[in-house]
Formats: C-alpha cells, sequence, structure tokens
C-alpha cells in the first residue's frame, strides 16, 4: 500500500467530500483526472495503491 | 456562468468574488466560474471556499462540485422546489461540523496460509470481526458525542472503518482526542482524524 503523507491525506479527504457528498440539485455529475472518473473513485482506492488506479485506467 | 457553493445561514462575512441570493427563503452562496481543465484544481479551489464560508457562517450546508447554472434565474428554478428542505436541514446543521475518522490496518498474519477449510474460513472471517469489535468500542463512543453519525459500508481490509460524526464547532478537540485515545487500543491499526469539515456527509438525506 502506497504511504500518503498527512498533507496529502486531507487533501484526498477534501477531494472526496467535494466530489462525493453535499446537496445535489441536478443529478449526477462525474468528473475525471487523468481520464479516471473520480466521482466512484473515491478515498477507498486512492488509500489501495496507485496501480489500482492503472487498472481502472486500463478497464475503461 | 455561476457555480453554487452552499446554503448558509447567519454569514457574518461574504469572501470577496462570492454573491449572496436568497431563493425561496433560503441563502444560496455562488460565484462566476470559467470553464477550467484542471479539474482537481478545480475540486480543491471548491472545497476552500466551502470551508471559508464555514467560517463565517452559523448554519451552512456545502454543495457538490458541478452545480453550475447560466444566471441566477436558474438557479433559483433549482432550488424552488428544494427550498423547504434545505430550511429544515440548515438547522439540524447549525453550530456543527463534520469530523472524519478512518481506521486502516493490515489485519492478515504474514506468511500464514490456511491449512484447511476451516482455518481458510477463519481467515476470511477476522476481518469481519475486527470491524465488529471497531464498531462496538471505537464507533459508539464516538457516535454518543455526536449529533449525528454515517458509517460507510465496509467493503474489504485495509479500511476497517471509515465514518463522519456532525459534531458540536466547540467539542472538536474533546472529540479527536477521545478518537485517538480509543485508537490507541489497537496498536495494529492506524486511526486518522480529519477535519473540521463543513457538513459534506450531512448535507443530504441519509443514503
Amino acid at each position: 500500500m502506497t504511504a500518503l503523507a498527512a498533507e496529502d491525506i486531507t487533501l484526498v479527504d477534501l477531494v472526496d467530500r467535494v466530489l462525493n457528498k453535499g446537496v445535489v440539485l441536478t443529478g449526477d455529475v462525474t468528473l475525471s483526472v487523468a481520464d479516471v472518473d473520480l466521482v466512484y473513485v473515491g478515498l477507498r482506492v486512492l488509500l489501495a495503491s496507485a496501480g489500482t488506479l492503472d487498472r481502472l485506467e486500463r478497464e475503461r | 456562468m455561476i457555480r453554487l457553493y452552499a446554503f448558509v445561514d447567519g454569514l457574518r462575512v461574504l469572501p470577496s468574488g462570492l454573491r449572496l441570493m436568497r431563493i425561496h427563503g433560503v441563502d444560496a452562496v455562488a460565484g462566476e466560474v470559467r470553464n477550467c481543465d484542471d479539474r482537481l484544481q478545480a475540486a480543491v479551489v471548491h472545497g476552500r471556499v466551502v470551508e471559508s464560508l464555514r467560517e463565517q457562517a452559523d448554519a451552512l450546508l456545502p454543495v457538490r462540485l458541478g452545480e453550475d447554472f447560466v444566471d441566477e434565474a436558474a438557479l433559483a428554478i433549482a432550488v424552488a422546489p428544494r427550498a423547504h428542505g434545505l430550511r429544515a436541514r440548515l438547522d439540524d446543521v447549525r453550530g456543527c461540523v463534520e469530523v472524519g475518522v478512518r481506521v486502516v490496518g493490515d489485519v492478515s498474519s504474514p506468511g500464514e496460509e490456511p491449512r484447511d477449510g476451516a482455518s481458510y474460513m477463519r481467515m476470511r472471517l477476522e476481518p469481519w470481526r475486527l470491524r465488529n469489535a471497531l464498531e462496538e468500542s471505537l464507533h459508539a463512543p464516538l457516535e454518543r458525542r455526536a449529533r449525528a453519525t454515517r458509517v460507510a459500508p465496509f467493503g474489504a481490509a485495509p479500511v476497517m472503518l471509515e465514518a463522519s460524526y456532525l459534531v458540536s464547532a466547540g467539542a472538536v478537540e474533546d472529540f479527536a482526542g477521545e478518537a485517538v485515545e480509543l485508537g490507541s487500543a489497537w496498536p495494529r491499526l492506524s486511526v486518522t482524524c480529519t477535519g473540521p469539515w463543513a457538513p459534506y456527509s450531512f448535507a443530504e438525506g441519509e443514503a
């Protein structure tokens, strides 16, 4: 598992909340980074490993 | 294009570059945006705007990134059917912030191979036993300190517990202290407390 620094964890937590939580008025939005949909790639995956992101990208 | 950031009540100072709109009895904070190719950066900026509003409001409901409207009239149309519920939810979170708690750890025994079917099943059960123990001895005491909680469904190790707690803004330090103290009973696990955040996990009803 890739170790994350405290500030990285905070950033990941922030992005996870901004993309996955909060009031929704108009329905789902899908945002992506490096062609990976972040709405469905939450903290769990980011904590798992960078390899998981690579695999998700290949499966798209 | 205007981007909706949050619904607020009792906003003391409006950060520069934002506008406050009263829509059907609810105060909405939005700002002009241009198309941004760097979406990760957009997410970070959105989060920072919301956090700056949290520090200035008695109650705040953060809005998920992506709620963009061509003008205020379009925004008002989208808010109208939700206005009553939003006012009630602002009351639910008034004076509170969100604190995140995550428990991560490798619960497997390195090098241990199952000898037979029974030992294989015991190994598979181990994470679930640990999860149940964490819910009883770590989550439950924290839940008693919180106005509301949201617990993510258990997926698989290494994330053994991930929960958000709606906590009085003045009680965050005590809450985090108890989380760390409770976590010390689990030396193989890492307990991380994050926040205080705007109450993202409590902005909508429980899923």
